[in-house]
Parts: structure tokens; sequence; C-alpha cells
């Protein structure tokens, strides 16, 4: 069972290292660095089970539940989060962005230990708030940027919350019913979890906002987002459907194609790379959506070495972005012999993206086609093969406009600092490309599957897709020329939302004014009857009665026609004296 | 057993008016006697939690008001529930009165303050009235001392909008009164019982003619005070009055008595089974959701904050109605749980609107950008209050919301998306406003989304983004005064502990109490109905 200080979750610390990193930034590095170290030790060595379970709202969490799919997510998480919070500081963040970039991570790896799924949703739109935040730092055009993106975000965690509400409620209420299980009830509930999980994960209808946002903030800021927010959506995806899932599996295979194809038509480095992580999440949901021990196994694989291949990428962009002003890849200047640290790490990065045999992206590439093939999914199989030369095409588009094309100076290369975070992320994609078997023992049912990443049938479709990605590449290349980011969904999205919403509004507060208005008109008209009723009636009278009406109304009793003078009067009064006086008389 | 604690609860406040009153002519008696009241009435009311944990309902009985009715008050969980929220509010706002008094310098102190006195007062009396007639007499007591408040500033448009509140107010009371006429004909007992009074079940399915007309007088009365749709339009025009007005009252007293009013009509008058027998709950449910979804959209094109957050208001008071007019256990508790979650944030929000417009004299939100450097606390205490309405996890509107989903999916799917757009659009309207005060400039700020600008921003605003590096400006300093500060930041370390601690923290368990009393409770009955 898990001991004292393996029962903390790791989550503690690295929101610690928030709380110090707002002393300044050197604190805040430190604080980082500690911080992350110390998840990673605590995911390599904690052993798995669950810890102690706390009662929030009636429910029993599980905030420590450690097995495979958690441990290796959990340590991709935290190994990462070390080299990113470096490079974040190497790169002109300041302690706000470390502060919250750790909180951010924090989020990410309490959602991840946590063995139920209210915790997993706490973790998620603390993630959410604080990813907001980190994009709003940038100010400017991020503001703006960061708001859809929390618009989205909030329907997201509020489908996830909304599906869970249904799947307990299906389950029957008990303490435990939030605990991971077997998966979600499927139905409504598994299609409210699915839809709110595919929101983070970018499934396409709904993925606008990964490049949208990612290539906005900071140049470090999305480096850290790179890494959490869609592979903890996958994380949940595989917690949703355990046994997998053909339909989630098909959504990933088309958006490893869709990701890919878009990515062809970028122009600016960090929207080209966010397109590709919506690809590679497609390849992780494809292995989780099979569902078979491989393909677990395979999608568990490929979320670890996207996190460092993906995090890499961001950061090589990242510095032609600050060297050169501008993402864009057309005049962005040359990474060549001159940058010799940022070059290999690009050449690194991008051979593990399109999976290279000798990196780690081809080892768990394989894995999950091996599960596609094995399974019987052939359609599948040749989405993600698709997908794989689209990768492959895309990305000899990125190394030649950086490395050939494009502004003539060069670029300075890495700084000592930026270099120190790039570097064991790059020797890292190599080791674990050639020497596997470490990784292999950390992921899930390691006793159900086997795979061999080199054997001759792997290298032979490796070398097949190579040949026809750069063929495409070398006939295409003219037309992806003349493209510049493509039309994506946000052109119908954001002018539906916004004018349709304004219009909404307008028109249910044009009711209540008509509503509003029409009342204050009756409310008039009744006391107008109460406090002035001769030209009430007046106005229902024919008109030359009114005017009659009028006048006799606004004469004063007495002063004119006939009134009795004191004669007259005293008549009277003598006439009723007598009157009363016979009356009583003759009453007896 | 006569138990004074509840009276002494309620009478602390009136007696607090006739110090306030008295001591007239010395700042620190007039000002400071409602601090002191506050935490007299805090700890009287707290001092009976035990009990009603436990189970026991301490009940003063003054003998017989009128034909049978008692004149009596009592402390049970739901009760409870409310008068905890008003009394513990009321310290943090005698508090910030203070600094808000002097801040801008407002005329009439002896009146306002004597009048806020009353207006909490009765809000304690509304609380632990035992019984129909008492509680409309507390409830239209409320309205005596919220006009002077109203119409504080004695301006033309003031005294308007003050005549046209007690003109919704008392025709919403007279409805009330008619009701429970009725239900005294019906029963002859108006006395609140959980899960309903004796006999009016049955009374119900033999007259349902003059139960349901009995019904709904009291449900359309008290939606009134409610804010529930379309009774709403009060409540955004009350906004003239000055911010701790609108804010304790519009926001935690007076529109709470309200739905406080609808949950016990629904629960402890008429009961789950008459009402739903009745046919009145789905409609009040609809009606509630309806509330929901078009007062947040109304919010979304204020430019006026106090405006916005009326609007809001009136969207989260029928997550109340919602939750209540379910009748499953999950979304009463739900729905109770949210007159607290509700009343802590958005007291919150107004307190840092009125803590702005003193010392910035800023009322709209297209004047708010960068004001978040200058006063950073302040603005903070706006976000926690934002993200706990929005609810967001390890803030207190996270667990009224989740109740509320609970209980709503074992209802109809339509009601958890209900609430999934609600939450979205909260963060519509509020999250512009925290973005334009920490991370915009006034040189380059835009109009928020859906207000008078065009899709995308104006040309000007845009900064490229690569590359762009920002400029930090020092914080100016003059952050909002003390006796500002401190009751937001108490009000937000509020908000996150009932957030992160809802189990121990008092306020879940009464309103489980509550909701297992009427409608039973949520393990062994399960959350379908």
């Amino acid at each position: 069972m898990i001991d004292a200080i393996h029962a903390v979750p790791p989550a503690v610390s690295l929101w610690l290292g928030a709380a110090f990193a707002l002393w300044g930034r050197r604190a805040g590095l430190v604080a980082g660095v500690a911080a992350c170290g110390f998840a990673t030790w605590w995911a390599l060595t904690v052993p798995a089970g669950t810890g102690r379970s706390w009662t929030f709202l009636e429910f029993a969490i599980l905030p420590v539940a450690v097995d495979p799919a958690s441990r290796v997510t959990g340590l991709a998480f935290a190994a990462f989060g070390l080299v990113a919070v470096g490079y974040l500081a190497a790169t002109g963040g300041d302690r706000r962005h470390l502060a919250l970039a750790l909180a951010y991570a924090g989020a990410a790896i309490w959602a991840v230990f946590a063995g139920d799924w209210l915790g997993l949703l706490i973790g998620w739109e603390l993630m959410a708030l604080a990813s907001t935040l980190l994009v709003w730092l940038h100010g400017g055009d991020a503001v703006r940027v960061g708001f859809r993106y929390a618009l989205v975000h909030a329907i997201g965690g509020g489908l996830l919350a909304a599906g869970l509400a249904l799947h307990v409620v299906t389950q029957g209420f008990s303490p435990e019913v939030v605990h991971f299980g077997d998966g979600i009830s499927s139905g409504l509930p598994a299609l409210a979890v699915g839809l709110g999980v595919g929101i983070n994960a970018a499934i396409i209808g709904v993925h606008v906002w990964l490049p949208d946002t990612y290539a906005s903030p900071h140049v470090g800021v999305s480096v850290v987002l790179s890494a959490y927010t869609t592979k903890l959506a996958v994380y949940a995806a595989y917690r949703a459907f355990p046994e997998g899932n053909l339909t989630l599996a098909y959504v990933g295979g088309v958006m490893a194609v869709f990701g890919a194809g878009y990515a062809l038509a970028q122009k600016d480095a960090r929207r080209l790379l966010a397109y590709h992580i919506q690809a590679q999440v497609g390849y992780i949901l494809a292995g989780i959506g099979v569902g078979s021990a491989l393909g677990v196994a395979g999608a568990f694989a490929h979320l670890f070495n996207n996190v460092l291949f993906k995090g890499l990428l961001f950061m090589v962009a990242g510095l032609i972005i600050l060297r050169a002003g501008t993402g864009k890849l057309d005049n962005s200047g040359r990474l060549g012999r001159e940058t010799p640290l940022a070059a290999g790490a690009f050449v690194v990065a991008a051979a593990s993206i399109t999976a290279v045999p000798g990196t780690n992206g081809f080892v768990s590439k394989g894995m999950v086609l091996d599960a596609a093939l094995e399974g019987g999914h052939t359609p599948l199989r040749w989405l993600l093969l698709l997908g794989a030369v689209g990768t492959i095409v895309s990305f000899c588009k990125f190394g030649y406009y950086a490395s050939r094309r494009g502004d003539s100076r060069s670029l300075s290369d890495a700084s000592p600092p930026q270099a120190a975070t790039m570097a064991p992320v790059a020797i890292a994609c190599l080791v674990i490309g050639l020497w596997y078997a470490p990784l292999f023992d950390l992921l899930p049912a390691s006793d159900e599957w086997s795979t061999d990443p080199y054997s001759q049938r792997h290298l032979f479709e490796k070398v097949a897709l190579f040949a026809v990605g750069a063929t495409a590449f070398v006939l295409g290349h003219p037309l992806l020329e003349r493209l510049d980011g493509g039309v994506d969904v946000d052109t119908v999205r954001d002018p539906l939302v916004f004018d349709g919403t304004r219009r909404l509004v307008d028109g249910v507060a044009a009711v209540f004014a008509t509503v509003a208005s029409t009342d204050r008109s009756v409310r008039r008209r009744l006391f107008a009857v109460l406090l002035d009723p001769v030209e009430t009636i007046a106005r229902v009278l024919p008109e030359s009665t009114a005017t009659r009406y009028r006048e006799r109304s606004r004469e004063v009793a007495g002063t004119i026609g006939i009134g009795p003078n004191r004669r007259y009067r005293y008549l009277a009064v003598v006439l009723c004296l007598a009157v009363a006086l016979l009356v009583g008389v003759s009453g007896r | 057993m006569t138990d004074l604690r509840p009276l002494v609860a309620i009478t602390i406040a009136f007696l607090a008016i006739v110090v306030v009153v008295a001591g007239r002519r010395q700042p620190t008696v007039r000002d400071g006697t409602p601090v002191v009241a506050s935490l007299l009435t805090v700890a009287v009311v707290a001092s009976m939690l035990p009990d009603v944990l436990a189970g026991r309902t301490p009940t003063a009985n003054l003998g017989t008001l009128v034909a049978g009715i008692d004149f009596s008050v009592q402390a049970d969980p739901l009760g409870m529930l409310f008068a905890l929220v008003v009394s513990c509010l009321w310290v943090v706002t005698s508090v910030y009165s203070i600094g808000y008094t002097r801040g801008h310098d407002l005329e009439h102190r002896t009146r306002y303050t004597a009048a806020l006195c009353l207006s909490i007062g009765s809000g304690l009396g509304v609380a632990f009235a035992s019984n129909l007639l008492v509680l409309v007499i507390f409830y239209e007591l409320t309205t005596v001392g919220t006009y002077p408040l109203v119409a504080h500033k004695g301006t033309e448009r003031a005294r308007a909008v003050g005549y046209e509140y007690v003109a919704y107010v008392i025709g919403g009371g007279t409805l009330v009164v008619g009701g429970a006429l009725i239900v005294y004909t019906l029963v002859g007992d108006v006395a609140f019982a959980p899960g309903g009074i004796a006999g009016l079940a049955d009374a119900a399915s033999a007259s349902p003619g003059p139960a349901t007309v009995a019904i709904v007088a009291l449900l359309a009365g008290f939606a009134v005070k409610g804010a529930i749709m379309p009774l709403h339009a009060w409540l955004p025009r009350a906004m003239v009055a000055p911010t701790t007005v609108s804010g304790v009252l519009h926001a935690v007293v007076v529109v709470k008595s309200g739905v406080f009013g609808i949950a016990r009509t629904v629960l402890e008058v008429f009961g789950p089974e008459a009402t739903a027998g009745l046919g009145v709950a789905t409609p009040l449910a609809v009606v509630a959701a309806t509330t929901i979804l078009l007062g947040s959209l109304l919010a979304l094109r204020q430019d006026d904050l106090k405006r916005r957050l009326a609007y809001s208001t009136v969207a989260h008071l029928s997550y109340v109605v919602l939750g209540v007019a379910l009748l499953v256990p999950a979304a009463v508790v739900g729905g109770l749980l949210h007159i607290a979650a509700h009343a802590v944030a958005k007291l919150a929000l107004f307190f840092c609107v009125g803590a702005l417009a003193i010392e910035t004299d800023i009322k709209k939100i297209s004047e708010m950008a960068g004001v978040g450097r200058r006063m950073p606390v302040t603005m903070g205490v706006f976000a926690v209050g934002a993200c706990s309405l929005a609810g967001l996890p390890l803030f207190v509107g996270f667990a009224s919301k989740w109740y509320l989903l609970l209980g709503g999916a074992a209802i109809n799917p339509i009601v958890p998306a209900v609430l999934v757009v609600s939450g979205t659009l909260n963060v519509a309207y509020f999250w512009p406003i925290v973005s334009a005060a920490f991370f915009e400039r006034s040189a380059d700020a835009d109009p928020k989304p859906l207000l008078e600008g065009p899709l995308g921003g104006s040309p000007g605003s845009e900064a490229t983004s690569a590359g762009h590096r920002w400029e930090r400006v020092s914080p100016n300093g003059r952050e909002a005064r003390p006796t500002l500060v401190v009751p937001l930041v108490v009000l937000a370390l509020g908000v996150v502990a009932l957030g992160i601690w809802p189990d121990s923290l008092v306020i879940l368990e009464l309103a489980r109490a509550a909701a297992e009393a009427s409608v039973g409770p949520l393990q062994t009955t399960g959350v379908t109905p």
C-alpha cells in the first residue's frame, strides 16, 4: 500500500511551487524545478494502488490512485514540467507566468492521479482556469483569444459534469459511484462525457480553439499548454471507455487525417504545430478506441512520447519566433549550420513526430497501427497511414521553410539556458526510440501484449510511407506555397455565435421592453380613470355632449344657474319642520 | 417548550434601530451599533446550531395572534440556513457600510443605517417565522425597511423607482396574503410542517380549484420578490440605490426571502406530493429554467456593472426555484445550498463594484480597462466571486451546481443542459470584466464582446502576438480603503473555504437536513423520485 510520503498527492508540491513562484522569477524557477523533480520521483517510485479516500460533497474521492495508465501519464507530465518551467524562465517568462504554469501543471497532475471522476473534474476545471489566465497574461490580441478559449472549455467542463451526473443517476447513488470502475454508463452519460472530453481533445468540429489559442500567447506558455490539456483529455477518454469504443477510434482516425491536412495549409509555425497536436491526439484516441491491450499500450506510449516531441517542437518554434519576431514560416529566417543546437533539436523532434526509425515516435506509432491491424479495422488503419503521410509532408514543408526558404538572414542559436532545456528532451526522444524496454514496462497490461518495433515489416512500411510522403511534398509544394491558413470552422462559428447571441439578446430585451411599455400604458390608463373620471367619461361621449359635459364639470356649484335665495331657504326649512311635526304627531 | 433565542435574534436588530436613532449625533454609536448588533446576532443564531443539527427546533411562541394562529418563531434547518446567511453577511455588510458611507459621503446616514437594521431584522423574521402569517408580517416589514433605502438618493428618479418597487412588492405581498387565507380556509392551519401541512394534501385533492388558486397566488406573490420572470423588472431598476443596499438587500435579504418563501410553500405548506399533484411543479420548473437562461442572456448586453449583476441575480435566484421545483432530494439540496452560495458570492461582487465606484468612480465595464493593476485585491475578489457563480470546483458555487446537476439528471436531461448553458453564459458575462481589469490597458481597450463592438475587436487594439513584449506597469497603489477591502477578502475566503470543505462547514448539512425533512433522504431513496 501507499506509505506516508507517497500518500500526499504530488500536485501539492507543484501548487506549493506555484505559491513560491509569486516571490520572484528565480524563486519560481527553483521551486518549479524542485516541485517537478519531486513529482517525477514520486511517479517513478510510488507503488501501485489507491490511497485514503476523502469525502467531498458526500462522495468518496481518491486523491491518490496509481495504476500503469496514470503512472505513465503522470510521469510524462511531471518530467516535462521540469523542462517546460526551465524553458519558460529562459525565454522571458516572469514570476506570474511561472506561478500560473506550475498551478496549471499541478492541476493536471492532480487530475491524472485522482482515482475518481469528481477529482478529475476538479483538476479539469482548475486547469481551464489556469490556462485561461496564462493565455491572458500575454495581453493584446491574446485577451480575446483567451476569452474564446475559456468559453469553449466552460462548455466542455459543463458537459463533463453533466455527463458525470447522468452517470451517477444511472448507476444509483453511493459514495463510491464516482470511482472509475468500468467506465461511463453507455447512452446519454457516455455521449455527454465523450463530448466534454472531446472538446478538450480537440475532436473535429470543436477543435478550433487549439490552433487559435496555442498560436497566441507567450512562446513558453505555448510549450506548457501543449503538454497538458489535450493529453489529460485522452487519459480521461481512456477512463471513460476502458474497453474501447469504435466510434472513438474512427473519430481519432479522421482527426489524424484532418489535423495533418490542415497543418499542410498553415504558414504560421505554432498553428501548424497545433494542428499536429490534433493529428497525434487522433492516433492516441484511435489506440484507446480500438480497446485491445496493444492498442491501449500503444496509445499511452504515444501519449508519453508525444508530450516529449511535441514540447520540443514548440520549443524550437518558440526560438524561431523570439529571434525572428514572427512565427510566419516564409519570412522568419533560417535554421541551418549557424544554429546547430536549434536545428539539431528540430531534426530530432521532426523525426520523432514523423516516426523515423530510431526515435520514440516510431516505436509507439507502430504499436497503434499494429493494434488497428490486429483488430481488423482496415479503414482505420488506412486513415492512420494517410495521417502519417500528411505528417511527413507537413514536416518536410516546415523543415524546408525553416532551413532554406524565406528571409536570408539567419537566426542566432539557442542560448545556453534554452539549450539546457531542449537537449534533455531531444536526447530522451532518441534514447527511448532505441532502448524502449523501460517504457514498455511502465505501460498498461504489459503482460498481455508484445511487439517488435524494429521488425522487418515495420521498417519496410516506414520506408514506403517516407517515399510516398517525400514524393507528395516535392510534387505538391507549389500548391502548398499558395495556401495560407485555410478556412476552418471558426469562420462560420464566430460570426454565428457573436451575431446570433447579440440578436437573441436584443430580441429578448425588445420583447421585455414592449411588455413593460404596454404594462405602463395600461397602468396609466387605469390611474387616469381613478384620478380624472370626468375626462374618461367625456372621452366616450359623443362630441357635442362631451363639450357640454366638460363645461358643466368645470362649473362650481352655486355660482351660476338657479340657486335658492334666502326667502326660499327659510321656506324650505319651515316646510321640512312642518313635515317632521306632522309625521311625528301622526306616528302615534 | 419555549426557547427565546429565535426571538432574541430578531429583536437584536430591532433594538439596534432604537440605539442608532438615539445615538444619531455620535457617529461612533450610529455606525458601530450595527457591527455590534450583527456580531451578537451571529452569536445567538450560531448557538442554536447544535440543537437544529440534532433535530430539535428551538421555538418561541408568544401566544395567539389571530383566529387560532400563533405568533411563533422557530429555528428549523431551512430557517436556520437562511438566518445564518443573513446574520453572517450582516457582519460583513456593517463593516463595509462604514467605509462606503464615508467614502461616498452619504447623506441621511441615520435613516440609512436604521432602515438597514430594520430590513435585516425583518429578514431574520422571515427566516424564523413558523407560519405563513408571521412570515407575511415580516415580509411586508422588509418592504417598509427597504423603501427608504431604494429611494435613498431622493432624486426624482430614485423616488419613481422606489414607488415602482413598492407597487410590485406590495402587490406580491397581497397575493401571498390571499393565498394564505385560502390555505387557512382549506385546512384551518398555516403553520409550516416539513412535508406539507397535515390535511392540506387531502383538501387539495378534494377541492383542487381553490387549492390551485392558493398555491399559484402564494408562488406568484413570492415570485415578485424572488425576481422570477416576468415579474423581475423591478430588480435592475432598483440598482439606483446605494451599492451596499443593492448588495445586501437585493442580492441577499430581499430577493432571497422571496425564493425562501417559495421553498417554504412548496416544501412545508403544500408539500412535494400536493405540489406535484396540483400540476404546479413542472410549470414552476419551466419558468425557473426560462428565467435562468433569459436572465443570463440579458446580462450579456449590459454595460453598467450593477445592472449586469442585477440580471445575473435574476438568473441565479431561479437556480433555487428550479432546485425546489424539481422535488427530488438532490435538487432540493442544491437549490437550498444555492441560497447561501449565491448570497456570499454575489455580495462580494456587489461590494467590489461599490469599492470601485468609490475609489475610481468607474461604473461601466467599458471604463474598466486596467483597473486591476490599481486595485488588485478588489478585482481579485471579483474574480473569485465570478468563478464561484460560474460553478468552478473548489468554489462554493460548484457544490450547489453539482447537486442541481444530480437532481436534474434524475428528472430530465434538459435540466443539466440548462445548467451547462447557464454556466457558460456566466463565464461569458463575467470573464470579460476580469480580463479587462487585469490584462488590458485603457489605451487599447475594446468594447467587450457583445457590447457595442464589432466581431473580433476594433483594429487599433490588436497587437502582434508573436514576440510582443508585454509591458509591465507597476501597481499604482491606492487599493480601496481597509474598511472596504477587509470585508471583501473575508467574503472571498468564505467562498473558497465553503468550496473546498463543504461537508464540514455547516451549510451543506443544514440544506440536507431541510431537504430530508420534506422530500426524503438522498441515500436510501436514491436520487430518483
